[in-house]
């Protein structure tokens, strides 16, 4: 079961090739999760 | 030469948004419909196109140099397949030849009303995440999502890239505006575009549902309307001086819509956007897909000079005098640019000019996305373009 909750930060971290970027790791997450709802 | 390339754009923008507003006095504009057709015409297949950053630039600048319409509703978005492909499936089907590119609905299985509510309760962020991706594409866990998700992160980098600089080599090095900044959606148009309802299963869900859809609707509103202001707002405050609109909004639920229907789930999102645009003194593109016709009340309701309303299936001369309050981008059939001679094509866009552009609110385009190889014979394209902006100013 994924939990948008408790998993988020967790995939976030995996984001290493974006060091220091909270806010553009989150944007791109974001991103991808709009692109699942309109391909 | 930097002033050159800013010079052209900004007309090109002044033409399209004073046609767009009912104020040009100017030549008619021109706006490619065309997604995938100017991979075949820079010598691809579909295949080649969407999965090499590369081919599809060269793809954008040729069809630009051969055409040379005045903006393009789309500059090589269909690219991101790649990145839908780290999940397994792109949501896409391309055929072995890479000729055929197929919508792969991936609908949901949960009864419609159970689908509602936990929507509602949950928002599309979370919803997507705990159950379209384990739904759509298998991935349970946390260590599961983690290296897909990196890996379509990184795609996502590479495709912004490149899509960055065809953007940019579109607009200094040739003076092409880029169509819109963002886009939208109506509440609804997320159900069915996302397959998390099919065409059957919203069918079922306006007749059997509708209580549950509309406080669906309500729900995904409220994050829905903060998210357009905010935008909207932002928008203004930072001119855009290589966007010609703020959105593009996209509309296909319609089309298996009664009035009754469109009265309850689309038309009051539609009229509260369109009235936060024109507050701010913005326009928009509509794309209004299949036919309208059976909508004409709640489309005339629209404030006069906002939207550049792009058609399909609906006849242009019909349009102009049902909606005299939308600009009407396209109307021109594919089905000539496919099969008739050049001749005859330009002697249809003549017919369609005196019908269309006395007003000055008449943007050529086509009336379906040019996808496919056979979609176009190159000469007649080159034969309409050339014939409109040649004689538009007439």
């Amino acid at each position: 079961m994924l939990s948008y909750e408790e998993d988020l930060q967790y995939i976030l971290d995996s984001f290493d090739f974006m060091p220091e970027e909270e806010e553009k790791r989150q944007a791109v997450l974001e991103a991808i999760l709009a692109m699942i709802w309109v391909s | 030469m930097e002033k050159d390339y800013k010079t052209k754009l900004q007309e090109t923008k002044k033409l399209i948004l004073d046609a767009t507003r009912g104020k040009n006095k100017g030549r008619i504009p021109l706006i490619s419909n065309d997604r995938t057709w100017k991979v075949f015409h820079a010598g691809y297949n579909l295949r080649e196109g969407l999965y090499d950053y590369e081919k599809m630039e060269e793809a954008v600048y040729k069809f630009h140099e051969d055409f040379q319409y005045d903006a393009y509703v789309d500059l090589g978005n269909r690219n991101k397949l790649p990145i839908m492909d780290c999940f397994g499936s792109s949501g896409y089907q391309l055929d072995e030849a890479g000729e055929l590119l197929n919508f792969l609905p991936l609908p949901m299985t949960d009864p419609p009303a159970k689908i509602l509510k936990e929507l509602a309760e949950k928002g599309t962020k979370r919803y997507a995440f705990e159950n379209l991706i384990p739904t759509y594409y298998g991935i349970q866990t946390k260590e599961e999502l983690a290296p897909v998700m990196k890996k379509a992160a990184a795609e996502f980098l590479n495709y912004s890239q490149k899509k960055g600089r065809i953007v940019t080599t579109m607009r200094e090095k040739y003076g092409v505006p880029t169509m819109n900044r963002g886009g939208t959606f109506y509440p609804i148009e997320l159900l069915l575009n996302s397959g998390v309802l099919g065409m059957r299963e919203m069918g079922i869900a306006m007749r059997r549902n509708a209580d549950a859809l509309a406080d669906c609707l309500e729900a995904l509103s409220e994050t829905w309307k903060k998210e357009c202001i905010a935008y909207l707002d932002r928008y203004v405050e930072t001119e855009d001086d290589h966007a010609i609109f703020p959105y593009a909004i996209g509309n296909l639920t319609h089309t298996i819509m009664s009035p009754k229907q469109f009265a309850r789930f689309v038309h009051p999102y539609q009229m509260w956007l369109a009235n936060e645009l024109k507050k701010r003194g913005l326009t928009a593109y509509l794309n209004i897909e299949g036919s309208m016709a059976h909508l004409t009340e709640f489309y005339q309701e629209l404030p006069d000079g906002v939207f550049c309303t792009l058609i399909e299936q609906d006849d242009p001369v019909q349009f102009r005098k049902w909606c005299p309050n939308l600009t009407l981008m396209g109307g021109y059939p594919t089905s000539y640019l496919s099969n008739k001679t050049p001749e005859q094509c330009v002697d249809k866009a003549k017919e369609l000019m005196d019908a269309l552009a006395g007003d000055g609110r008449w943007i050529y385009s086509e009336d379906k996305l040019l996808s496919y190889r056979k979609d176009v014979r190159a000469e007649n394209l080159r034969a309409v373009t050339t014939y409109i902006r040649e004689h538009g100013a007439e």
